[in-house]
């Protein structure tokens, strides 16, 4: 089970350095809202049209919201875990497959 | 005849199931495909074979049956479809994208893949601009066969066509069965003879590096114990590109690209850039290929939004590999051109701009040729693959080799 025993320890290293998992279910809601949000808009804007020629409008205002759930989320996780950016110890692993 | 035609919103759901499992097998990150191009991991080429495969046997046994599919298959002008997959190729090397994981990127939150959006929007403008001309009007025309699929004219033979996408998935499956994953590797076949063997070290630290790889630039704990550990370092690293995890998703996806074809029309990406640059830059009525682009284009921005929304999804709520838009270079980029983030968006805009530019040309891209062109068994589609497959490969070689 030497698979087992490799790959437990880098999880067992990333979880040290990983900072500790906070509450997410505020920012959680607000994207299944905007999830809603985005179908509602597509479903209202472009109706029963089956055509080939799309509504530029209706695609923007889906587009835009979008946009501004993922900008709101990315400001929200760094905001919550102050910039963190998980960077794994390549170097150690390659020293290691040389081993 | 049983056939539909859908409303044009709910291309949105079928965005949004593709973009989602394409993010949880990691091809939304460009270091996957540089990989490919260094023929180190061949996840991607053993993903969509067992989803031509299994796409190709539901199609064409449905079509056999009395199905009616909106087949939308891309025509054989030979030069356009040669060169424009030699430039994709060449696209795909330098920036470790194509069009769809573009949005799939920029909804995992990667910083470099806006560089990519504005770059390929440029290339899908060239292309615009080149079909106006002597020389794009030669390309789409000269020696052009038309719609064709191994079995004669579209929608034509389809007992046939049912034959030979037999044959066909055949061939497919056993690409993801012999290929083995990583370079110096084990294939499925080789480990269904061999139960009890081991993972060699070099397949160990593969494993290691490559959920390293697909985490690096996180902006969210991983946690313990839990289902995003079980698919970072357990499933999308996985060597069994035959395996239930991994044949799974390619049976889903292919299986979603045939149900879209039922609904709509194909599965593509890159055309949503022409009909973003016919709608902001060059309009419809003045300039031929953007009259010819927004008149049917159909579904395509909804399912383009959907791809990039259930990336976005996926990479919160299954994979956490949402980035925040935190500074991440690919290891390979890293290695070859250093930490610059100015070369990086360098290499994201110029690569992105060919990669987009070679799709237009060849009109598709990897979803509307390799993935939804190769199920459809289209002559031009193969030929794109092929020509997309080696120039990436030489490429990738010529650019990467020294930090071999």
């Amino acid at each position: 089970m030497v698979e087992k025993d490799e790959i437990e320890q880098t999880e067992i290293k990333r979880e040290g350095s990983e900072p500790k998992c906070k509450s997410e279910s505020g920012i959680k809601a607000f994207i299944i809202t905007m999830v809603g949000i985005v179908i509602i808009t597509a479903a209202l804007t472009s109706g029963t049209y089956n055509g080939y020629d799309p509504s530029s409008y209706s695609v923007a205002i889906t587009g835009f919201f979008v946009i501004v759930t993922i900008v709101m989320t990315a400001i929200w996780y760094r905001t919550k875990y102050n910039n963190y950016s998980y960077e794994p110890n390549n170097e150690t692993n390659k020293k290691e497959r040389k081993q | 005849m049983i056939s539909v035609t859908a409303w044009e919103w709910i291309g949105l759901f079928i965005g949004m199931l593709i973009g989602g499992l394409a993010e949880a097998w990691g091809i939304s990150n460009p270091e996957v495909l540089i990989r490919l191009g260094k023929w180190e991991d061949r996840l991607f080429v053993g993903c969509i074979a067992i989803a031509i495969g299994a796409g190709a046997l539901a199609l064409y046994g449905l079509a056999a049956l009395g199905v009616g599919f909106h087949w939308g298959i891309k025509p054989d002008y030979v030069w356009g479809v040669a060169l424009g997959g030699a430039i994709f190729g060449t696209g795909i090397a330098i920036s470790g994208y194509v069009p769809g994981t573009v949005w799939m990127a920029l909804g995992e939150g990667r910083r470099d893949a806006i560089f990519a959006v504005l770059g390929g929007l440029l290339g899908a403008a060239a292309w615009t601009l080149i079909y106006q001309t002597s020389f794009g009007h030669w390309l789409v025309t000269y020696d052009n066969f038309g719609l064709i699929y191994f079995g004669g004219k579209v929608d034509t033979n389809l007992t046939v066509g049912f034959g030979i996408a037999v044959a066909w998935a055949i061939i497919m499956f056993s690409i993801a069965y012999f290929l083995p994953r990583y370079k110096h590797g084990k294939s499925c076949a080789y480990n269904s003879l061999h139960k009890n063997t081991k993972l060699s070290p070099e397949e160990e630290a593969q494993y290691v590096e490559t959920a390293g790889m697909l985490l690096e630039g996180s902006s969210m704990p991983l946690g313990k114990n839990n289902l995003p550990e079980k698919v970072n370092y357990h499933w999308t690293v996985s060597s069994k590109l035959f395996g239930v995890v991994m044949m799974s998703v390619g049976i889903i996806i292919g299986l979603t690209v045939v149900l879209e074809m039922f609904l709509h029309q194909i599965f593509g990406e890159s055309t949503t850039y022409s009909w973003i640059v016919a709608k902001l830059w060059l309009p419809a009525g003045t300039w031929k290929y953007s009259t010819l682009v927004v008149h049917t284009i159909g579904w395509e921005p909804f399912s383009d939004i959907g791809t990039l929304f259930g990336a976005f999804l996926a990479s919160v709520f299954f994979t956490r590999r949402f980035q925040s838009f935190n500074n991440v270079i690919p290891p390979s980029w890293k290695a070859r051109f250093g930490n610059s983030q100015i070369k990086r968006a360098a290499g994201a805009f110029s690569g992105a701009f060919l990669m987009l530019l070679g799709a237009r040309m060849a009109d598709g891209c990897a979803s509307g040729h390799i993935l939804s062109g190769d199920l459809q068994m289209a002559v031009s589609s193969l030929e794109f693959f092929i020509f997309v497959i080696i120039f990436l490969l030489v490429v990738a070689h010529i650019i990467y080799r020294k930090v071999e």
